[in-house]
């Protein structure tokens, strides 16, 4: 079945395959829009007080801009594993292209590169670059052997300890809202019903998927969808969805 | 076995290895017990992962494991200990090295640089004409205002200001030599002779202007770091642009990604001596002392700094 998504696999040295997934340039360019506006904020800031100060203040003026220019990128990406704030919210992070996590080398050579990237004007290299490799990669990237990489769903923690705890206290709350959901779906979910034909695993794995989007799709789009399995159901509408639901639910439990 | 049965059963694992990276992300590596279970947590994770991609229990539940293996990986793999002490290392042993790793395109490239500048700096004696056509309106009328005098005249009094401001200035120029370098090394020498021909021409001009002394007690201090950073940096990014053009029995990608990490030792590296010789111009070369004091001063890193990109950290 063709790919319709990047996902890049790699192999660690354990011997397990792990899936990447490549960001995209608009992605990126939001995280660099997000990145632009913090380090302006953060200028704009300083410089009300810095003017202040006179002479010193525009030494210590000049050496914000320089680390800005040159220093935040490789910084946040190095120590901070591998993502700066506008990164981070966006979701997306730097890793070496193996999958393990970003060197100081790799951090500081991708970002001095980022020089060559901007050229002619607004990044027209770095575009280039990425437009044309098979990972997204921009000029820095391939020099460094770095990707960008969509953070993997459940790396969404936060680090702080208060912030942890409030977690925990809604994932109980949750916990308890999906309980009460989980029991409406267990008055609501079907017998199980073996399916009319043996399914491969891909396909088994396919309708499991389908029974746990079915929340979030609209009604008329499920009945659509399972119209599609008419030469397996023998069945349309609503009949044919109860059937499928029935099948994944025997495959959930007794496959 | 059912997948909500493979579920049920190893949840436990899973979200032990939760909590263990959860603490470990948050806390750093200070050590505790609940550390010492990672490996083995990892490995069973990578197993349920093939497990549930071979028994095909779909997206969901293997993106879940896949998160969860790659975060434990990371922090396998990624220790990084004694910051300061490898900063130390490098600023002793690893740049001089660096350099010599590139013995052959640092000759090409100090010839390229020290030949314009010599030649620019003697023509403000022999051909001046050289001179005022190298050197731009403005940067020859600050160089009359600032030396032309008995003392030197700097714009600003304030020191810290001019370190600021030779950071910005001078360790970007290093930066975006190195970078350059891309552009099949075009960009790099181009920087570099750029600068050399300026800057041999500033000297000529000091010289052609009858205040070469002033001049000199401005610059002694300071040029051999700085110079030489800048052929350090152009000998990083040809070696960038070299690569790209000649990767020799590696594909390009990997040839560029081996030698892009070695070679940002040497941007690194000239990004440290530019911010040793902004030190010592904004805080030492503005003083007015007598031309001797400067030399005696000065002088010895004209020959420090060559020996020690020679002769540091060679190994017996």
């Amino acid at each position: 079945m063709k790919q319709t998504d990047l996902a890049l696999p790699i192999q660690t040295p354990e011997g397990s395959t792990l899936i990447l997934r490549p960001a995209g340039i608009a992605v990126r360019g939001a995280a660099w829009a997000l990145d632009a506006l913090a380090r302006a904020t953060v200028y704009t800031v300083c410089a009300i007080p810095l003017g202040l100060l006179g002479r010193t203040g525009f030494a210590v003026l000049m050496l914000l801009l320089f680390a800005g220019e040159w220093l935040y990128f490789a910084g946040y990406e190095a120590f901070r594993s591998g993502a700066t704030p506008g990164k981070r919210r966006m979701g997306i992070k730097v890793v070496q292209s193996d999958g393990g996590p970003v060197s100081i080398e790799a951090a500081l050579v991708r970002n001095l590169v980022r020089f060559a990237d901007t050229l002619p004007f607004a990044y027209g290299a770095g575009l280039v670059s990425c437009l044309s490799s098979s990972t997204f990669q921009r000029l820095g990237d391939r020099v460094a052997g770095t990707l960008v990489v969509h953070v993997p769903q459940d790396a969404t923690n936060s680090s702080l300890t208060l912030a942890t705890r409030l977690t925990d206290i809604t994932q109980r709350r949750a916990q308890g809202r999906a309980q009460r959901a989980q029991d409406e779906q267990a008055e609501n979910s079907p017998e199980p019903e073996r399916p009319a034909a043996s399914l491969t695993g891909h396909e088994a794995a396919l309708l499991l998927s389908f029974e746990e989007r079915r929340a979030r799709l609209h009604p008329d789009r499920q009945i659509e969808l399972a119209n599609l399995l008419e030469p397996l159901t023998g069945q349309r509408g609503e009949q044919a969805l109860a059937t499928l639901r029935a099948n994944a639910h025997w495959l959930e439990g007794e496959a | 076995m059912s997948r909500a049965r493979f579920v049920s059963d190893r949840e436990a694992s899973w979200k032990r290895l939760a909590r263990v990276l959860n603490d470990l992300e948050s806390r750093g590596r200070k050590s505790s017990a609940l550390h010492a279970e990672l490996p083995s947590l990892y490995r069973a994770v990578a197993g349920d992962l093939s497990l549930a991609r071979h028994r095909a229990y779909g997206l969901a539940l293997e993106e879940r494991l896949n998160a969860l293996s790659l975060r434990a990986y990371h922090q396998l793999h990624g220790a990084r200990l004694g910051l300061l002490r490898r900063f130390g290392r490098f600023v002793t042993v690893g740049i001089p090295r660096a350099v010599r790793a590139e013995g052959r395109l640092m000759l090409l490239c100090s010839v390229l640089f020290w030949a314009p500048f010599i030649l620019l700096t003697l023509a403000g004696a022999w051909a001046p004409h050289w001179v005022q056509a190298a050197l731009p309106a403005e940067m020859a009328a600050g160089l009359d205002q600032g030396f032309g005098g008995e003392s030197i005249q700097r714009d600003s009094q304030s020191n810290l200001m001019m370190f600021g401001h030779y950071i910005r200035n001078n360790v970007g120029i290093d930066f975006r030599t190195y970078a350059g370098g891309l552009l099949a090394g075009v960009g790099a020498l181009f920087f570099m002779i750029f600068n050399a021909i300026v800057l041999g021409a500033a000297f000529g001009y000091s010289w052609m202007q009858g205040y070469s002394e002033t001049f000199l007690r401005f610059v002694v201090g300071h040029g051999a770091p700085e110079l030489w950073a800048i052929v350090v940096s152009a000998t990083g990014g040809l070696r960038l642009g070299l690569t790209l053009i000649a990767p020799g029995r590696r594909s390009r990608r990997a040839a560029l990604a081996e030698d892009g990490r070695r070679s940002v030792h040497l941007a690194a590296g000239a990004g440290v001596m530019t911010t040793v010789a902004a030190f010592i111009e904004a805080f030492w070369s503005a003083n007015d002392f007598s031309l001797t004091v400067k030399l005696a001063v000065g002088g010895p890193l004209w020959v420090l700094v060559p020996a020690w990109l020679l002769f540091a950290g060679r190994r017996r």
